[in-house]
């Protein structure tokens, strides 16, 4: 075979994979660990044990019921999100679109408390209504039932559909919309006949991610489902880990948790062979439709001022919290807390993991790329068993249970690493193996709806693979790329679990922070703190954003 | 050109992280829980404090809460990396004694440690400071504060209460023993049963009750006896108050040990009498939010809101090591009835 640049990241990538995921997993499961040293964790006998009592198998039952319907709803929210940016054109539209990626970034405990402050019994919107109306009882009671479960999750979600969705929708010629049209056929035959098949290949990536996301989530089950009723396979995973010590059925039950997340992705995901072609839409300019009140128009509005609502809400009511401080029995305002962060003190650990923060996620992102790009190449265009295969392979990280990864990675860390490989890049790889699965996901649908011609064309022409990557994928993908890199920028910097395990003080981050000042009661802090957070990604975004518009050169 | 200037800046970006590691002579290694070493906790004052006195260096190693570090220490048991953990509370004890883990050393100092407080009559841990679990109430809320466990079930409070969940957090385990410490293995479960209306929400651990607490969300929060405190000091509000409970309050007891396979064992001993030590125990009530186990002075001001409970209704830690699995299932399956 000759030599080809592509070759040679995926073979990096897979052994990235390899070395760094599937070997210290599978030897930790398989028995090599000092916590169990004379048997093996997976045993039938746990397995056969824990599915025989019914009260196990409804937790695993209202794991999987949860996940499915949270990933339905996100991508019901998603599609009109979707719709919107690729048909209209607003003011704001960017920052619109940017914000919604935000929620992602905040670790959990930041988030559940966001949506107590805004939704909550207390919460503004409560209080809002209660003034309104004089009434003593809350109104608005969804929190503390399934109900706040669902809400909590699509608002983490939806921008993930709204995103892969979206992109796909920009692909889809209007020529078959507007044969379809000449042929008779209605606005709701159109979208149910064309555009939703047309559709599919992305909405089902946007499920299976979002469906293993909600699969592992774990504080806004407890906290936002009400805590009791509510429990999943993940809150027993912690629970036998943290609280019981039994590493050994945790591990067994991360494993079947894993197995369920795949199996539901292998019946899910499929080979796709719809061809769509260039053709850039003709967006509408939305406060001018509003003015011919068009009826789609007023819907688009709708959602926009819903998403806001439900987006900016819980985001500013995090950043009016950082700055209140508690005095006297009173709520004052002041900068007190900002000038905390940056003052300089013998123990200012903020400034530190600021800088940890900002390298481990720009580093995981860069090796993210890398390796989501060597994958995302074995799985594009494949078809049949041999797609499910990588697809599966790629995304199993996400798909176990990151308290056990973090256990099974420390062992190997300590057997093969330590003293050897500085911390950092350990750190750096863990987060890129876990953020991998997002990009790739993010880039697929749009890399596949390259007409594959395209590349037997170029080749006929004679031109070079890599004249071909610069020429045509470079330009096409561009923005995708932007976005792929941010979310696994966004990921690392929000990441605290996997890591938790190995860290020591010099990989110190953000959410560690985060996390050691509400333990010190200084919940406000901690706010400034995820503002920061936020700030910093929204300036790594739009940093990103420029950088790549120098390299328009190589079109 | 703009490329190669990024690359460059890329290149310094991530060398920086590489520092070369001077071999310090005497360095101790302890391994803590996160919160203990936080800017907020004790670690950055009392590890300095000991610096100056050892003349060595301390390696602090925090990598979460104290079920973490304990996986992490169980974990090393072959190739110890560490000379002491630090933060062990009571129902994590008999599983570590399981693993075999401690190297004995009974400290001179700890004759000064009251006597109920020294429980594992083999040394192998030490305690350095302990606390309550306690009902916490916002005064402003509530004029009556509940007396008893009892008094949590009345109806009036319906959704007002807050705590966390036995399954992922150590308040929550501890709330768990002291309803089965009060009402005996054949009672706890109909006393959650009756309190289970009266749950807001059940968190997964102590930052979110005490989050949602603080924001109004509820009066009524499971936290510590010393988290008034807290408020008096730093917010100059007497507003958030402990209930005192006629049942008495379980104890948490947070200890330390030196690990076996140590080779810094003089300095490690020397390292256990300075937690018994004032440098140490001074700074634990403004910091950890816990009742110093040596009181070497009076506690601070701001104390006189953190009521000691008379009685501490306790449970048998071998029974709690043997029996805890199985107390939270039946929890966990009865309250999802």
């Amino acid at each position: 075979m000759k030599y080809h640049p592509l070759r040679l990241l995926q073979i990096s990538a897979l052994l990235l994979l390899g070395a760094g995921f599937y070997w210290p997993v599978l030897s930790f499961l398989s028995g090599s660990n000092p916590l169990h040293p004379e048997e093996s964790f997976l045993q039938g006998e746990f397995f056969l044990d824990f599915l025989s009592d019914p009260w196990n198998l409804r937790v695993i039952a209202f794991s999987l019921f949860q996940a499915l319907l949270s990933a339905v709803l996100s991508i019901l929210v998603g599609l009109p999100g979707a719709w919107l940016l690729t048909h209209y054109n607003f003011p704001g539209q960017r920052w619109f679109r940017l914000l919604t990626y935000l929620p992602f970034i905040l670790p959990s405990i930041l988030v559940v408390l966001a949506m107590v402050l805004f939704f909550g019994n207390n919460g503004w919107i409560n209080r809002g209504l209660m003034a309104l109306f004089g009434t003593e009882e809350p109104p608005v009671l969804f929190l503390y039932s399934l109900s706040g479960i669902l809400i909590a999750h699509v608002f983490y979600n939806f921008p993930i559909a709204m995103k892969i969705i979206g992109d796909q929708w920009e692909r889809i010629s209007e020529q078959y919309l507007q044969a379809a049209r000449s042929l008779g056929a209605g606005n709701m035959k159109r979208y149910f006949r064309i555009t939703l098949p047309l559709l599919l290949p992305s909405i089902g990536s946007a499920f299976v991610l979002i469906f293993i996301l909600c699969m592992n989530s774990f504080a806004i089950i407890l906290v936002l489902g009400g805590g009791i009723r509510y429990t999943t396979i993940e809150v027993l995973i912690y629970q036998l880990a943290r609280i019981e010590l039994d590493f050994s059925g945790a591990a067994s039950l991360a494993f079947l948790q894993g197995g369920l997340s795949l199996l539901g992705m292998a019946i899910l995901l499929k080979g796709r062979n719809r061809r769509v072609e260039q053709k850039s839409v003709i967006k509408n300019w939305l406060p001018e439709k509003l003015r011919n009140h068009s009826l789609k128009a007023w819907f688009a509005v709708c959602w926009i001022i819903l998403i806001l609502i439900f987006t900016l809400g819980p985001l500013s009511a995090i950043v009016l919290d950082s700055f209140r401080k508690f005095e006297n029995g009173e709520w004052i305002y002041t900068l007190y807390w900002y000038e905390k962060l940056f003052s300089w003190r013998e123990n200012n650990h903020f400034l530190s993991s600021l800088w940890n923060s900002l390298r481990i996620g720009l580093g995981s992102a860069v090796i993210s790329s890398f390796c989501g790009l060597g994958l995302v190449s074995l799985i594009a265009y494949k078809k049949g068993w041999q797609r499910r295969f990588w697809e599966v392979l790629t995304l199993f990280p996400l798909a176990l249970s990151t308290v056990v990864f973090g256990v099974a990675w420390f062992h190997f860390y300590q057997g093969n690493l330590a003293g050897t490989v500085p911390l950092i890049y350990v750190v750096m790889a863990m987060h890129a193996l876990l953020t991998c699965p997002y990009w790739i996901r993010v880039v697929l649908p749009t890399l596949e709806s390259i007409p594959q011609q395209w590349h037997i064309e170029s080749k006929m022409l004679g031109k070079k693979p890599l004249e071909y990557a610069l020429r045509i994928l470079w330009p096409w993908l561009r923005k995708t790329f932007l976005i792929a890199f941010f979310f696994s920028f966004s990921l690392s910097l929000g990441e605290l679990n996997s890591t938790m395990m190995i860290a020591d003080d010099s990989v110190r981050t953000l959410p560690l922070e985060i996390y050691g000042a509400i333990s010190g009661y200084r919940f406000s802090y901690a706010s400034a703190v995820a503002v920061i957070l936020l700030f910093l990604s929204v300036s790594t975004f739009l940093a990103v954003e420029r950088s790549l518009g120098h390299f328009e050169i190589f079109k | 050109m703009q490329i190669k200037i990024l690359s460059s800046f890329i290149l310094l970006f991530f060398f920086t992280g590489i520092v070369v590691n001077s071999a310090a002579a005497k360095e101790l290694t302890i391994y803590t829980y996160d919160s203990f070493n936080s800017e907020w906790g004790p670690g950055p004052v009392v590890f300095k404090r000991f610096e100056e006195q050892c003349a060595c260096k301390l390696k602090v190693v925090s990598p979460g809460d104290s079920g973490i570090v304990l996986n992490r220490v169980i974990l090393e048991k072959a190739n110890p990396q560490a000379d002491i953990m630090l933060g062990l509370n009571n129902s994590e004890l008999e599983k570590s004694f399981s693993y075999d883990l401690w190297e004995p050393y009974r400290s001179p100092l700890l004759a000064k440690v009251s006597a109920d407080l020294r429980v594992d009559k083999k040394y192998r841990v030490t305690p350095f400071d302990y606390g309550f679990i306690a009902f916490v109430y916002d005064s402003q809320k509530m004029e009556k504060p509940p007396k008893n466990l009892q008094d949590l079930l009345d109806p009036k409070y319906k959704r007002k209460i807050v705590i966390e969940n036995p399954k992922t957090s150590s308040p929550g385990l501890s709330m768990l023993h002291w309803t089965i410490a009060v009402y005996g293995e054949q009672g706890y479960l109909d006393y959650w049963k009756k309190l289970q209306p009266n749950l807001l929400s059940v968190t997964d651990g102590w930052s979110a009750a005490y989050g949602m607490f603080t924001k109004g969300e509820v009066p009524i929060v499971l936290s510590y006896v010393t988290s008034p405190a807290y408020h008096l000091e730093y917010e100059k509000t007497e507003r958030y108050q402990a209930a005192v409970f006629q049942e008495g309050h379980y104890r948490q007891i947070e200890f330390a040990g030196i690990l076996k396979g140590t080779k810094r064992i003089k300095l490690a001993r020397e390292f256990i009498d300075f937690m018994l030590s004032e440098k140490f125990q001074n700074a634990i009530p403004l910091t950890n939010w816990m009742f110093p186990v040596v009181q070497h002075q009076a506690l601070p001001d701001s104390y006189r809101i953190a009521p000691q409970p008379k009685s501490a209704p306790e449970l048998n830690a071998a029974r709690v090591n043997q029996q805890n699995s199985k107390w939270l299932k039946a929890w966990s399956r009865a309250m999802s009835e």
